[in-house]
């Protein structure tokens, strides 16, 4: 995971103490990797930016009243918000297509794509779009690792910590997760090229 | 004395959550266990592949400054708990 001078606990300390830019920071430091992962569940940047700002809202309310939980780690708390929120949207709007998770741990285990947006159809061809979908047919559970360690660059000890199984569940999960990407970008003819995408 | 890999080694070891240590004994088994260099080039060719095409997005400037105004209006404290 990418190391900052200043970690995110000590911004979280100063911005707890007053400092607006302490927050400023953190937003600009992370606002691309919650943005995205909500993105990729609601598929509209509108709506996506909407649930971003009610995110914050709720990490600024959190932290400022002093219910901030100093254990837990800042970004995978406030990725869990705004995964939580973006489910609560599908909700409200019905356009979530299956049975929420009974325990409420494991929402990638339902989560599904919203229908495709005009803006996304035009751009069906590139292929972001394509490895969106490819990484969209991968099986619930392979598909939610995935996702957490690649868009919300959780560690597979976060990840095992969130869906509750354990480090060497997450580690096959993903393994299998990549063997089947392959597969299906082959099948797709999308080739791995070594020097365009070295080590 | 020998250490013996797994596949879901190789995920720790593309993923960059192994110690230095351990990597090194990794590399230094990858150059003769056939099977597990041909395991690894296949992991790492997929990894590489979501890695480059990773799509990633950022806010608009107006959102962010909703947020960081919404920040600045809010009193420490002043929130009911």
């Amino acid at each position: 995971m990418k190391k900052y001078s200043v970690s995110d606990s000590k911004l979280v300390a100063l911005y707890k103490a007053g400092s607006e830019e302490a927050f400023e920071q953190l937003v600009n430091r992370h606002k691309a990797k919650i943005y995205t992962a909500i993105y990729l569940i609601v598929k509209d940047r509108y709506t996506a930016e909407d649930l971003l700002q009610e995110t914050f809202v709720k990490v600024v309310n959190t932290i400022k009243s002093g219910r901030y939980n100093e254990e837990g780690k800042f970004l995978p708390w406030v990725m869990r918000i705004g995964h939580n929120l973006s489910i609560d949207y599908f909700r409200k709007t019905r356009r979530y297509p299956t049975v929420i998770m009974e325990d409420g741990a494991n929402v990638f285990n339902t989560l599904n794509f919203s229908e495709d947006s005009a803006e996304s159809v035009q751009i069906r061809k590139d292929t972001h779009t394509l490895l969106k979908e490819l990484i969209r047919e991968l099986p619930d559970a392979q598909r939610e690792v995935l996702i957490m360690r690649h868009y919300m660059e959780l560690s597979f000890k976060e990840i095992a910590d969130s869906t509750g199984v354990s480090i060497n569940t997450a580690l096959g999960r993903m393994r299998y997760a990549l063997i089947n990407l392959r597969k299906m970008m082959e099948k797709n003819n999308i080739a791995y090229d070594p020097n365009i995408y070295p080590k | 004395m020998i250490q013996i890999f797994t596949p879901n080694d190789l995920i720790r070891y593309i993923y960059d959550e192994m110690t230095e240590v351990e990597a090194h004994k990794l590399e230094e088994t990858l150059l003769f266990d056939e099977e597990l260099s041909e395991a690894y080039q296949q992991l790492n060719g997929a990894f590489n592949q979501v890695t480059a095409k990773k799509y990633a997005c950022d806010p608009s400037d107006r959102a962010v400054n909703n947020i960081l105004n919404y920040s600045k209006s809010i009193d420490l404290h002043a929130i009911d708990k």
